[in-house]
């Protein structure tokens, strides 16, 4: 088929640009897939950690407006760690 | 003036740790959470409250049945 090799690409150049779209569309998915499967906090890999627990205070969603993260302090209280 | 407090609706705050829609986690923790925040401090410290507070918010209240009754049966899945 024309445009699958390197000589038919030279002639037809106007390939390239949808080459580059569809490379540039696959390869965000796939990040973004990746990204969900290895840091969303409901996913877990290891039944021994809750994942959870790793965005106590740390944000996971791209986009947040309301939450001054340096002043955020979860308010579920430990209860398991020992209080001086 | 009434001495009594304004009974203000009450729900669980924003939880870093669950920030998507889906808050089952959240209600399953808070539930597991509470009871052994009690077995662990005792039934009269107060911290242990904001638990059952966010249980009680968040979890179908059959859920809360149906693991209470779990729990006084002796099976309940999950270690307190």
């Amino acid at each position: 088929m024309q445009g699958l090799s390197f000589a038919s690409i030279k002639k037809h150049p106007s390939l390239i640009p949808l080459y580059f779209c569809l490379g540039a569309g696959c390869l965000m998915a796939t990040l973004y897939t990746a990204r969900l499967a290895l840091k969303n906090p409901d996913v877990s890999w290891n039944r021994k950690v809750d994942p959870n627990e790793a965005y106590r205070t740390k944000q996971y969603k791209f986009f947040n407006q309301h939450i001054n993260w340096d002043e955020y302090k979860n308010p579920a209280p430990r209860y398991d760690e020992k209080e001086d | 003036m009434s001495s009594a407090e304004s009974q203000l609706p009450w729900t669980a705050p924003f939880d870093a740790r669950y920030p998507n829609m889906n808050q089952t986690k959240h209600c399953y923790k808070s539930y597991i959470d509470f009871h052994r925040c009690q077995k662990l401090r005792g039934e009269d410290y107060e911290p242990c409250q904001y638990f059952k507070k966010t249980y009680t918010s968040l979890c179908p209240n059959e859920w809360v049945s149906k693991w209470d009754t779990q729990r006084a049966e002796g099976t309940y899945p999950c270690k307190i």
